[in-house]
């Protein structure tokens, strides 16, 4: 029998050393989340409160995997799985330092200069620098290599022009890291890319916002008018931008992030059901869920332990994240249908609130599709 | 070290001594004994004896691959059930041993439906007011179903049962077993389905080419990380007791997934896949067997929503303290 094609990644249990970190960063979360409605909670990823993040940071809990030498805390891939697991579950308002601590820091302490490395990383870790990704621009989504925002060399430095869109907290982060063109076409697409990180207070730049269909602001339009910048805004190799920024988003695609977008729901409906007699339908579905939830934490557990060892499971990240942000997403339409009429106002708060905002679930970080093309060519079929 | 060299033995004897024709031939009557010999002979029926009862000392967790390959080179013959149960017995008994969880009392006696492996067993363990019992099938009267069958055990066959430690949990065991066999079938209909697509051909390019193939085939994969992680989280917990949540996890998944999995397999082999001389629809049947046998995913994800809601404790905290072996 020829080798097969997919080998599934084998069970993983959490260190204790990584567990060891639950009991500080629930102590850390109790008190802060206890007065939160769960609308509020549920919000999560897109809520954003400098003071919490500072807290946090405060409290060692930001830049987990940046080196301590630059002011992180130097921890392993399982360790950050249980701090963000928590911060997660419990729906806290991660948004400000989130980008910063997930993939502009280790995408600095990776392809940074020193000199980089010691300006941006203590500030991170700090929750004093607040990153936001410039990837997406109008004609580039899906296909990044269509990315036209140019920056041409200038004497002492860069001159930035064009659009990037869709970018989250723009307006209240202080970087950008972009990824703009540094020479050729959009016809040469992925190459000669490069990433520059931006200070969002240059001359020449204007951040618009644009509301969501909830109603919240976080996502914007950032126009680059002659934007200059020095020298040292180029991050890694001139050029190299392209392979940076798939090694950024592989990293974006690991660790649990994946499965807890609707954590809070579940958990305000769990508590509304044990306010009533148990239901046969309720109850199955209590359990279908549940047992989801358990398989997918194993699987984000099994693709840490593999990065862990110091691999880099694109193929199994990938799978993680689809089967992740399914569940996400199913979990909020099964809920909705077993509605009663008289289910308690916080839930139905949380409810409509994630039904709208459920398909970015799919959308961000990859869209479904092009996930699913990347798993048909890690099959062979592609 | 020992757990990876006897799994490349058994995966070498496996595809020594099965292919579709010996399966087949199975699931229409023939003898199973002489598998049985060979499987037994080299001690797989045996791993979870200790080396000093003259086993291999392996632990539940290290029985699972072993189990796994089982499903996916469709193992025709209760080896893992049988394997699950032998501490639990003493001497080996006469022929491999097959699970029935429910039984019900009709005026011919107790009967047993849909027994998984129940036509190629030669020992049934099932629980009989309260008492679990290994009983001989040579004179019980079987409907065969494929490797499947109703059988009905009448006073004279219990007259030579033996005895079960009290508690065992067959049910548990019987769905651990099963859980497996779907995560491996899964696996096989996976490179089954992408050998197909790489060859068959239409409109002038290889199906595989085709974007809905591929993604169907990457539900496919996920479908089969899935069911390996959930049926291993059940073995790596341990034996389990009656009432055991995490068999219930392990056989809510991977039933639900044998289903998706199955489905996709069928669409992307076309009628190919239909006709009863290709090999799919040997892995499909017993996805849709293991999938029913001991409960499907319906049955068992009331037990875990019963305990849930009962617990008092957040998602997470089941999930941690309850799911997590
Ligand atoms: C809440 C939110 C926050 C975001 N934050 C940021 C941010 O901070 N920074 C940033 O740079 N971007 C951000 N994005 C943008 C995000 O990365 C893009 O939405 C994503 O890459 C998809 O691009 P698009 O929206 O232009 O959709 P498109 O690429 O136009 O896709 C539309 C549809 O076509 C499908 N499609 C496209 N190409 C293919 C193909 N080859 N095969 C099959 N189907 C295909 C897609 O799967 C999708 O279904 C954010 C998005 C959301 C929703």
């Amino acid at each position: 029998m020829s080798t097969p094609a997919f080998a599934p990644l084998s069970y993983a249990n959490l260190p204790d050393s990584a567990e060891a970190l639950r009991a500080r960063i629930r102590a850390f979360l109790a008190p802060r989340m206890a007065k939160l409605q769960p609308q509020v909670r549920a919000r999560s990823w897109m809520g954003f409160d400098a003071d919490f993040s500072r807290a946090l940071a405060g409290a060692g809990f930001v830049g987990l995997t940046l080196p301590k030498a630059y002011g992180g805390a130097g921890l392993d891939h399982f360790s950050r799985f249980v701090v963000v697991e928590e911060l997660l579950r419990v729906g806290a308002p991660v948004c400000a330092h989130w980008i910063a601590d997930r993939q502009s820091g280790p995408l600095i302490a990776r392809y940074g200069t020193e000199a980089q490395k010691a300006f941006y990383l203590p500030r991170i870790a700090k929750a004093e620098a607040f990153f936001g990704i410039g990837m997406s621009e109008p004609q580039a989504g899906s296909d990044l290599s269509a990315i036209r925002t140019r920056a041409e060399r200038i004497s002492d430095g860069w001159r930035i022009n064009g659009q990037k869109l869709w970018t989250t907290y723009a307006h209240r982060a202080h970087y950008l890291i972009a990824l703009v063109r540094t020479s050729g076409t959009p016809e040469d697409r992925h190459k000669g890319l490069s990433q520059l990180i931006i200070d969002l207070k240059t001359p020449g730049i204007t951040v618009r916002t644009i509301p969501d269909l909830a109603g919240d602001s976080h996502f914007n339009e950032v126009f680059f008018d002659n934007v200059v910048v020095p020298e040292e805004a180029l991050i890694g190799q001139e050029g190299g931008g392209w392979a940076q920024v798939n090694a950024e988003l592989a990293f974006e695609r690991a660790g649990p992030e994946r499965i807890y977008s609707s954590i809070v729901l579940f958990e305000t409906w769990l508590d509304a059901l044990r306010q009533r007699p148990a239901n046969a339908v309720t109850q199955r579905l209590a359990g279908r869920l549940v047992s989801e939830l358990a398989t997918l934490r194993a699987l984000s557990v099994a693709v840490t332990a593999r990065l862990a060892a110091g691999e880099s499971p694109l193929l199994e990240a990938a799978l993680a994240k689809d089967a992740g942000t399914g569940f996400e997403q199913e979990l909020i339409s099964l809920l909705a249908d077993v509605i009663a009429a008289d289910a308690p106002p916080d839930l139905l708060a949380t409810l409509h609130y994630l039904m709208l905002v459920a398909p970015t679930f799919s959308l961000r970080g990859g869209t479904r599709e092009i996930l699913r093309s990347m798993i048909a060519r890690g099959l062979g079929l592609r | 070290m020992m757990d990876t060299m006897l799994l490349d033995a058994a995966e070498k004897l496996f595809a020594a001594s099965l292919s579709p024709a010996v399966i087949t031939a199975l699931e229409s009557g023939a003898d199973a004994l002489p598998l049985w010999a060979t499987l037994t002979q080299a001690g797989l029926a045996d791993v979870l004896i200790s080396e000093t009862q003259g086993g291999v000392g392996l632990t539940m967790a290290a029985l699972f691959p072993l189990a796994r390959a089982a499903g996916e080179h469709g193992v025709p013959l209760p080896l893992i059930e049988t394997a699950l149960l032998r501490p639990l017995t003493g001497t080996l008994p006469d022929g491999p041993m097959a699970i029935a969880s429910t039984v019900a009392h009709t005026a011919a006696g107790w009967h047993a439906p849909r027994v998984p492996f129940g036509a190629v067993a030669g020992v049934l363990a099932v629980e009989l007011d309260g008492k679990a019992q290994l009983v001989p099938l040579k004179h019980a009267t079987r409907q065969a179903h494929g490797l499947d069958a109703d059988i009905t055990l009448t006073p004279e066959t219990l007259a030579v049962a033996l005895p079960l430690p009290e508690g065992t949990a067959l049910a548990e065991l019987g769905a651990l077993a099963q859980a497996a066999r779907i995560a491996g079938a899964l696996s096989k209909v996976l490179a089954m389905s992408i050998e197909h697509a790489t060859t068959r051909a239409q409109f002038g390019r290889k199906i595989a080419d085709f974007q809905a193939v591929q993604h169907q085939l990457a539900e496919l994969a996920e479908a089969v990380q899935l069911a390996s992680l959930a049926a291993e989280m059940g073995f790596v917990a341990g034996r389990p007791e009656k009432g055991a949540l995490m068999p219930a996890l392990a056989k809510a998944r991977t039933s639900a997934l044998a289903a998706r999995g199955a489905a996709i397999a069928h669409a992307v082999h076309g009628a190919m896949g239909i006709a009863q001389e290709f090999p799919l629809q040997i892995f499909t049947r017993a996805l849709h067997s293991a999938r029913l046998a001991h409960g499907a995913e319906g049955f068992w994800q009331d037990r875990l929503g019963a305990a849930l809601l009962s617990s008092g404790q957040t998602s997470a905290d089941f999930v941690d303290t309850a799911l997590t072996p």
